[in-house]
C-alpha cells in the first residue's frame, strides 16, 4: 500500500477516526499494530513473519541482555559488562538480523561478484541464482530493530517488556517501509503516552502530508519522465542534456525520498506521534560533509552511532579518520543498493570529505591571501555550487543500472559543447510537452522557495496558521488542486514505488 | 461541545466548497469527445420523454445514421447514444442507463460489436465507453465489464484519467459548465466530411453458414435481448453497411439467428445497401463509415423501416421538442464569402459549390446583403441556384424586366421583395418544405410547400448570374454583394434577424471591357488581357447562338506566350463529334492555328517579336482572314451549326461547357463588331496597344511574429492578417525558423487558394523528420534538410520566381506564374475554398519574418 494509492487516502482516514474514538490507549495500540501489519501484508503477506521473527528475537535479546546485565552487575566490574553474556546475545542478533538481510538482498550480489572474480582469475565457476523477492523496508525495520538492541546493550535505553509496544515500534505503518529509522529513545516511549486529538497538530499533520504529495507526485514523477528518458536512452544523448537529466535526478531523488518521509511524518503527527526530521534542506549545503548531515538523517546518524564512533570517528589519527570515513560510505553504497554503482556513489562521497579535508588549509590560506569574506553570499554561493556538483556527480552512478552506463553517460555530458539545446525547444521532446515542462520549473521554484524559507528557520505552516480563514482555505484549496490537476498519477501513469523502497 | 460543532460545521463547510470547486474543475478537465463522451453528457441533459428513437452501438450506429436527416425528413427525434468501437457489454449497460432517463419508443441497435472477439476494448475504448456515465450501479457494472480490474478505480473516479489535459484545453471545454445545457445533441463533425473512401461491399453469397460468437460478446449480447425482452421493448437489430470480412459475414448469419431465438429482427444492411442507392464507390469517408452524401441514405433507408412498423409522432410540428429548439445551437456556416462579391453585369460570377436543393427536404439558411447596381436594367439575376432546363426550379433571386425584385424559391412558386433598389438584407430559412423569407428584418414570405413543390436540382449556388438549359452563365448582374452566408441548417428566426453582414474585404477589379456608345461595337477592351494561366475574360458575347449571324473581330496579339495553355480566344465548342465555333490558339514552332466553322483549321506562321493583327470577318458563313493586313483567308464558306457559348479570352470551353485551357496569352486590343466592315475600316482600325491596368500593389508585408507560435494540431492556428498575394507581381521575402522538427508534423504556413480552378500560393509543409514540401504558385518543390531539431526555411519570391532557402543555402529556383488571391497568410493551418481553416498542425514556429525587400 503506497502512500499515494487510494487504498492509503481510504485506509488513512481510517485508521486515525478510529484510533481517535477508541478511548483506551492500550487497544489503540493493539488496533494501531493490527493496522501497520495490515499495511505491510498489503505488499506480500508471506514477510510479515519475517517481521515478526525478527521483533521476537530482538525483543527478547534486549531482555536477555538486560536480565544478564544485572547478573553481572553483581559479579563483574562495571567496565567490563560488555564482555559477558550480553556480548554474546548481542553479537547473535546482530549476525542474525544481518544474516537476513544479506540473503535477501545481497545472496545474488556476493556470488555474481565472487563469479566475476573466480572468472577473470581463469576459472569457469557456475554459481545459480538466488530466486527470492527482497522484502519491502528489510533494511530500515531490521536497522531499528538493531540500533533498539545495541542501545539496550550499551545501557543508553532500558530494554522494553512490553512485547505489544515494542511491536509496534518496529512496525509502526508511517515509518515502516522507507523511514526515517526511529530510534526507541524517541518513538517507544510515545507510545506509552494518551494522544489526544489537537485539531492544530492534526492540521499540521495534514499540511506536512500535502506538502510531501506535492513533491512526490507532483515534483518528483514529473522530474522522473525527463530522468528515465534521458538514462534509458543515454546513448542518444549528448553534452548539456545528460548533464541537465543529472541535474534533475537530484531533484527527483530528494523530493521522492523527502516526499515519502514528509507524508510520514505528516501521518504520524495526525495520530499524535513526533518522528525525527530526515532531511533538513540538503542541497543548500556548504561541504559534502554538511550535505551528509542533513540528507537521510535517520540513517547517518545510525552509521555514524553504529558504525562509525565504534571504529573510533574522528577521535584517532588522521589516516584513520579517513579509513573510517570511506568505510561508512562504502557501508553506506551497499546499503543503498547490491551493485557495484551503489558502491562507487557511496566511495565517491566519502573521497569528496576526505579530499575536502585533506584540502582544507591550502584552501582556507588561499582565501586569507585572497581577502575573501568567507561569510560572503558569494562564497556561500560557490560553495553551495561545488557541493552540489560534487553530489550530483556522484548520483550519476546512483541512477546508472550499471558502472558501463554511468561511465558513457559522463563521457557524453562531457564530450560535445551544446549548451543552445536547452533553449532551441529540445527539452520539450524529453518527454514533458512545453505546459508540462514549465508546471515542473514552477515546481521547482516552489520547492527552492521553501528550502529558503526553511532554512532561514521561518515556519511556512505556523505563519499560514495566523491568517485568516479565507486566505487558509484558499491556500488548502489551491495547494490540493495543484496537486489534483498536475500530480503525475492515474493508469497512464505506473505507481511502481518510492525510490527508496528498494532500499 | 461548542467548538466541536463548530469545528465540524467547518469541516463539512470546508469538504463541502472543495466539492463544488472540484466538479466545476472537472467539468473543464473532462473529455468531450464526440465518439463516446458527448454522447452521455448531452444526454442526460434533455428534458424526459423526448427521445422516440434510441441508437446504440458502435460508430457504425453512431457515425452511420444521419439523426438530422431523420428529423429533417421525417421528423423523427432520434439520439445517437454510441462511442467509439464499443464493446457489446458496453452497449448493455448504455440501454440500461438510457432507460433510466428516456422511454424511447423504439431502440435501434447495430450489432457491428457482436462481431467482436476479445475481453477488454484497448485503453481509449475503454475510457471513452465508461467514462461518462454519471456515478451509478450502471457505470460500475460497465466498468466491470469494461476495464481490467487495477485501471476500474481510476476509470471510476475518472479524475485519475483526465487531470492531466490541462495542457490541451481549448474553448471549447468551457462551454460544458452545468449551466451550459442541451449541447450538440445533433451535431456530428463527419456529417459534412467530402472524402470519399471507393471500395466494394463483399457480395453476400461470398460465403456460408455461420461463425461462432465469441463468449463474452454472444453473452452480453443475449442478455441484452434478453432484457429488452423482458420490458417489452421495441427492438431494431441492423448492421449498417461497410467493407465486411468473410468471417464477419458468417458471424451476422449467426447473430441473425440468436436474434430470431428471442422473437426480434434483425436487418443487414449489407445485404441490401443496393436498394437504398448506396453507392461504395461515392458514399464512404472510410471503410466503416459514410461521407455525407452517404449519411443522408442510409438515415432515409432506416427511417422507411422504422415508420413501417412503427407509428412515431413527427416531432417537427412541436415547435417545444428539444431538437426544434437546440438543433442550431452550435451551427457554424456552411458557406461564408471571403471577399465581397462585386458583379459587373457582363462576366463576373461566382461559383460556390453549394447545392441547396440536391435533398429538396433538406434544411438551410442564407443570409447575404447586395445592392443593385442603379444603372442595372431587368432580367439580372444576384445570385441563383436555379434549374432552367426541367422548369423554373429552385432558388433565384432577380431584377425582373418589370424593374421588381423577384425570388423564386419552389417550383415556379416567387415572391416579390418590397424593395427594388438600394441595399436588401435578405434572410431565408427553409426548414423542410417550409419556407420564411426575411427582408431587412420584415418577414415576407411563410409558406409550406407540399412535396410537388419541393424542387430537386444538382447544381450550385452561383452569385452574379444565373444558368441556362446548358449550364452557359446568363442574366449577368451589375451587383455587389458585400455579404453572403449558408449555414446546413434551419436557424431561428431570432437568430436570421439577429444576422448582420461582416466587413469583407472588396477586390479591386479591373474594368477589361469599354462602356459601349457605338451600337454595332459588341464588345471593345479598356484595358490589355494578360493571361496568367489562371484567368480569363468571358465577353458574354454569343458569336454563335445564330451560326448565320454576321460579325468581325480586330485583335492585336503577342506571339509570346509565358505560361499555361496558348489559346487568344474562342467562341468553340469541343463536343465531341461536333466541334464547331471560332478557335485562335498557337501551336509549337510559332505556329497560330485558327479553327472556324465546324472545325476548319488553318494554320499560319506568326512572326517573333512583333504585336501581330489579326482580324476574322464572318459574313453569314463565309470567314475572310487577315494576319497584318495580309488576306490569308478569302470568303471560305464552310458549314457550323449553332453553338450558345460565350467569346472568352484566355481560354476555352470543353464539351461539358466548362472553362479550360486557361493560357498565358497576351492580347493588346481586341473590339468585336457587329456585321462585317469594309477594307477602309479595316485598315483604319491601328490603335496603339493597350497598357496593362494598373493594379492595387497590395498591402505591405512587413511583418515579425512577436512570440514563438505552436500549433496543436486540432483548432490553434495565427492569422498573421498579411495578404502575400493580392498583388500577385509583388515580391517579399519569407524566413521561418522552426523548432523540435523532430517530433512535428502538418502544415506550417500557408497563404493559399483552394479553389480548384485557382489553386495557387504558398504553403510549406512538413511531411516527416527530414523532409517539407513547398509549394510556391503552383509549382511543388520537395525539401530535404539536415537532421537537426531546428530548421530555417526562407522563400523570396520576385515576380514569378521563388529561390527557397534551407538554413541560408538556396536550393531551388522554382518560376511560376499566378493570380491574385486576398487570403491572409496563417500559421499551423490552411484554409478552404470558403475561408474555415483546416488541416490543423503542432509545427513549433519560433520566429517568422516578412519582408518587401528581396536580397
Amino acid at each position: 500500500m503506497l502512500f499515494n494509492s487510494f487504498a492509503y487516502l481510504l485506509f488513512f482516514p481510517v485508521v486515525a477516526l478510529v484510533y481517535y474514538l477508541v478511548p483506551w490507549q492500550k487497544v489503540r495500540n493493539i488496533f494501531l499494530l493490527l493496522a501497520s501489519y495490515y499495511f505491510y501484508m498489503s505488499w506480500d503477506p508471506r514477510f510479515i513473519l519475517l517481521m515478526l521473527g525478527c521483533t521476537v528475537i530482538t525483543y527478547l535479546d534486549a531482555l536477555f541482555i538486560d536480565f544478564s546485565r544485572k547478573e553481572d552487575q553483581e559479579n563483574i566490574a562495571q567496565e567490563q559488562r560488555r564482555t559477558g553474556k550480553a556480548t554474546l546475545y548481542t553479537t547473535v542478533t546482530i549476525i542474525f538480523t544481518l544474516s537476513v538481510v544479506a540473503w535477501f538482498k545481497y545472496a545474488n550480489f556476493l556470488t555474481e561478484s565472487i563469479v566475476a572474480v573466480l572468472r577473470a582469475a581463469g576459472f569457469s565457476v557456475v554459481i545459480p541464482k538466488v530466486n527470492v523477492s527482497l522484502p519491502v523496508g528489510i533494511s530500515f525495520f531490521t536497522f531499528q530493530s538493531l540500533s533498539y538492541v545495541i542501545d539496550v546493550y550499551r545501557g543508553t535505553v532500558k530494554a522494553e517488556k512490553n512485547f505489544l509496544q515494542y511491536a509496534l515500534f518496529v512496525s509502526f505503518f508511517p515509518q515502516l517501509v522507507a523511514g526515517p529509522i526511529e530510534r526507541s529513545g524517541n518513538l517507544l516511549v510515545q507510545f506509552k503516552e494518551k494522544h489526544r486529538f489537537e485539531a492544530d497538530r492534526a492540521v499540521k499533520g495534514l499540511l506536512l502530508m500535502l506538502w510531501g504529495y506535492f513533491m512526490k507526485i507532483v515534483i518528483a514523477d514529473r522530474v522522473a519522465i525527463i530522468v528515465d528518458q534521458v538514462y534509458n536512452y543515454y546513448g542518444s544523448y549528448q553534452g548539456a542534456i545528460p548533464i541537465f537529466a543529472t541535474i534533475l535526478f537530484a531533484v527527483q531523488i530528494y523530493c521522492d525520498f523527502n516526499g515519502y518521509t514528509t507524508i510520514a511524518i505528516g501521518s504520524a503527527q495526525v495520530l499524535g506521534f513526533s518522528l525525527m526530521q530526515n532531511f533538513r534542506q540538503p542541497y543548500l549545503s556548504f561541504s559534502v560533509a554538511e550535505f551528509w548531515r542533513n540528507w537521510h538523517i535517520s540513517l547517518t546518524s545510525w552509521f555514524r552511532d553504529y558504525i562509525y564512533f565504534p571504529l573510533g570517528g574522528s577521535r584517532c589519527s588522521r589516516w584513520k579518520r579517513y579509513r573510517n570515513i570511506l568505510i561508512v560510505f562504502l557501508v553506506s553504497g551497499l546499503w543503498h543498493g547490491a551493485a557495484w554503482t551503489y558502491v562507487i556513489w557511496g566511495g565517491l562521497n566519502g573521497v569528496f570529505q576526505i579530499i575536502g579535508d585533506i584540502l582544507k588549509p591550502a584552501r582556507e590560506k588561499a582565501l586569507q591571501t585572497l581577502h575573501i569574506n568567507t561569510k560572503s553570499f558569494g562564497h556561500h554561493m560557490v560553495q553551495l555550487l561545488i557541493t552540489f556538483v560534487l553530489v550530483d556527480f556522484a548520483w550519476i552512478f546512483f541512477r546508472a543500472p550499471t558502472m558501463k552506463v554511468a561511465f558513457d553517460i559522463i563521457r557524453n555530458s562531457f564530450t560535445v559543447w551544446n549548451p543552445w539545446v536547452l533553449f532551441d525547444g529540445t527539452l520539450y521532446t524529453l518527454g514533458l510537452e512545453r505546459v508540462d515542462f514549465w508546471v515542473m520549473m514552477a515546481s521547482l521554484a516552489v520547492l527552492l522557495g521553501v528550502d529558503i524559507l526553511h532554512a532561514r528557520n521561518i515556519s511556512i505552516r505556523d505563519s499560514l496558521l495566523r491568517q485568516p480563514t479565507a486566505v487558509r482555505w484558499a491556500v488548502y484549496y489551491g495547494a490540493l488542486l495543484s496537486i489534483l490537476i498536475f500530480g503525475v498519477y492515474g493508469p497512464a501513469y505506473d505507481a511502481t514505488s518510492f525510490i527508496y523502497f528498494q532500499f | 461541545m461548542r467548538n466541536f460543532l463548530k469545528g465540524t460545521l467547518k469541516l463539512f463547510l470546508f469538504i463541502g466548497l472543495f466539492c463544488v470547486i472540484l466538479a466545476l474543475v472537472m467539468n473543464v478537465l473532462v473529455f468531450k469527445q464526440e465518439d463516446g463522451t458527448l454522447p452521455v453528457s448531452n444526454y442526460y441533459e434533455l428534458p424526459k420523454d423526448t427521445v422516440d428513437v434510441l441508437i446504440l452501438g458502435t460508430s457504425h450506429a453512431g457515425m452511420n445514421i444521419s439523426t438530422k436527416t431523420l428529423f429533417d425528413e421525417y421528423g423523427i427525434a432520434a439520439y445517437r447514444f454510441w462511442g467509439s468501437v464499443q464493446p457489446i457489454w458496453s452497449t448493455y449497460y448504455y440501454l440500461l442507463e438510457a432507460l433510466k432517463y428516456q422511454t424511447p419508443k423504439v431502440v435501434l441497435l447495430d450489432a457491428h460489436a457482436v462481431t467482436f472477439a476479445q475481453e477488454y476494448g484497448s485503453y481509449p475504448v475503454q475510457v471513452k465507453n465508461t467514462i461518462a456515465f454519471r456515478p451509478s450501479r450502471e457505470k460500475i457494472d460497465n466498468i466491470r465489464a469494461s476495464v481490467p480490474e487495477d485501471a476500474r478505480m481510476f476509470m471510476f473516479l475518472g479524475f485519475p484519467v483526465y487531470h492531466n489535459r490541462y495542457n490541451e484545453l481549448t474553448e471549447d471545454d468551457f462551454d460544458y459548465m452545468p449551466w451550459d445545457t442541451n449541447q450538440g445533441i445533433q451535431v456530428l463533425s463527419s456529417e459534412t466530411s467530402e472524402a470519399i473512401y471507393p471500395f466494394t461491399i463483399l457480395d453476400k453469397d461470398a460465403t456460408s453458414g455461420e461463425l461462432e460468437l465469441h463468449e463474452k460478446e454472444e453473452n452480453y449480447f443475449r442478455m441484452l435481448l434478453q432484457y429488452c425482452k423482458d420490458h417489452d421493448i421495441a427492438l431494431e437489430v441492423i448492421a449498417s453497411p461497410y467493407e465486411i470480412s468473410p468471417a464477419e459475414q458468417q458471424k451476422y448469419r449467426r447473430i441473425a439467428s440468436v436474434v430470431e431465438e428471442y422473437g426480434y429482427c434483425f436487418t443487414n444492411f449489407c445485404e441490401s445497401y443496393q436498394e437504398f442507392g448506396i453507392d461504395p464507390q461515392r458514399d464512404y469517408l472510410d471503410p466503416g463509415h459514410f461521407n455525407k452524401t452517404g449519411m443522408p441514405k442510409y438515415a432515409r433507408a432506416l427511417a422507411e423501416s422504422i415508420l413501417s412498423k412503427y407509428d412515431l409522432p413527427d416531432r417537427r410540428n412541436d415547435p417545444d421538442h428539444i431538437w426544434n429548439q437546440v438543433k442550431t445551437q452550435v451551427q457554424e456556416p456552411f458557406f461564408a464569402l471571403t471577399e465581397q462579391f462585386i458583379g459587373d453585369g457582363l462576366q463576373n460570377e461566382l461559383d460556390t459549390g453549394i447545392r441547396l436543393y440536391e435533398n429538396p427536404l433538406d434544411s438551410w439558411t442564407l443570409c447575404t446583403e447586395f445592392t443593385i447596381g442603379k444603372d442595372q436594367s431587368g432580367d439580372a439575376a444576384v445570385f441563383s441556384c436555379f434549374d432552367n432546363q426541367n422548369g423554373e426550379d429552385g432558388l433565384r433571386v432577380m431584377l425582373n424586366n418589370n424593374n421588381f425584385i423577384e425570388i423564386f424559391f419552389g417550383k415556379t412558386i416567387s415572391t416579390r421583395l418590397r424593395q427594388s433598389e438600394g441595399t436588401i438584407r435578405l434572410g431565408i430559412i427553409k426548414m423542410g418544405s417550409h419556407f420564411q423569407i426575411y427582408e431587412n428584418g420584415e418577414l415576407i414570405e411563410n409558406r409550406k410547400l407540399d412535396s410537388s413543390e419541393l424542387p430537386k436540382y444538382d447544381g450550385s449556388l452561383i452569385l452574379g448570374c444565373e444558368q441556362d438549359n446548358r449550364g452557359n452563365s446568363k442574366h449577368y448582374s451589375k451587383t455587389v454583394i458585400s455579404d453572403l452566408v449558408i449555414y446546413d441548417t434551419a436557424l431561428s428566426s431570432d437568430e436570421v434577424l439577429a444576422w448582420r453582414p461582416s466587413s469583407l474585404p472588396v477586390r479591386e477589379r479591373v474594368a477589361y471591357f469599354k462602356e459601349m456608345t457605338d451600337d454595332r461595337i459588341l464588345v471593345s477592351l479598356e484595358n490589355r488581357f494578360s493571361g496568367d494561366g489562371e484567368s480569363y475574360l468571358d465577353t458574354g458575347i454569343r458569336l454563335y447562338e445564330d451560326a448565320k449571324s454576321s460579325w468581325t473581330i480586330l485583335s492585336q496579339i503577342d506571339p509570346n506566350v509565358s505560361v499555361g495553355d496558348r489559346v487568344y480566344y474562342s467562341c468553340f465548342s469541343e463536343e465531341e463529334g461536333n466541334y464547331r465555333g471560332i478557335l485562335v490558339r498557337k501551336l509549337d514552332n510559332n505556329i497560330l492555328n485558327i479553327v472556324y466553322g465546324n472545325g476548319y483549321g488553318l494554320n499560319l506562321d506568326l512572326p517573333e517579336a512583333e504585336i501581330s493583327k489579326l482580324v476574322i470577318m464572318k459574313d453569314r458563313s463565309a470567314y475572310t482572314i487577315y494576319l497584318n493586313g495580309e488576306k490569308v483567308l478569302d470568303n471560305s464558306v464552310v458549314p457550323c451549326d449553332d453553338y450558345d457559348g460565350p467569346l472568352m479570352l484566355g481560354c476555352e470551353r470543353d464539351g461539358e461547357n466548362r472553362v479550360f485551357r486557361i493560357s498565358g496569352t497576351t492580347v493588346y486590343n481586341f473590339d468585336v463588331y457587329e456585321g462585317i466592315l469594309s477594307e477602309e475600316q479595316l485598315a483604319q482600325w491601328q490603335p496603339e496597344p493597350l497598357q496593362e491596368a494598373v493594379k492595387d500593389p497590395g498591402m505591405d508585408v512587413t511583418y515579425s511574429l512577436s512570440a514563438p507560435f505552436v500549433g496543436n494540431g486540432k483548432d490553434a492556428y495565427l492569422d498573421t492578417g498579411i495578404k502575400l498575394f493580392d498583388n500577385a507581381g509583388k515580391n517579399w521575402r519569407l524566413e521561418v525558423v522552426l523548432d523540435q522538427v523532430v517530433t512535428r508534423r502538418g502544415t506550417v504556413l500557408s497563404c493559399f487558394d483552394e479553389n480548384p480552378k485557382s489553386y495557387h500560393g504558398l504553403i510549406i509543409r512538413q511531411l516527416d523528420d527530414l523532409t517539407f514540401i513547398v509549394i510556391t504558385g503552383t509549382e511543388s518543390t520537395e525539401v530535404d534538410i539536415s537532421p537537426s531539431s531546428t530548421v530555417t526555411l526562407a522563400i523570396e519570391k520576385e515576380d514569378s520566381s521563388y529561390r527557397i532557402y534551407v538554413d541560408g543555402e538556396c536550393i531551388a529556383v522554382k518560376e511560376s506564374r499566378c493570380g491574385d488571391y486576398l487570403g491572409n497568410l496563417y500559421l499551423c493551418c490552411e484554409r478552404t475554398q470558403n475561408g474555415f481553416p483546416f488541416r490543423f498542425s503542432d509545427i513549433s514556429i519560433r520566429s517568422l519574418e516578412i519582408s518587401s525587400s528581396v536580397s
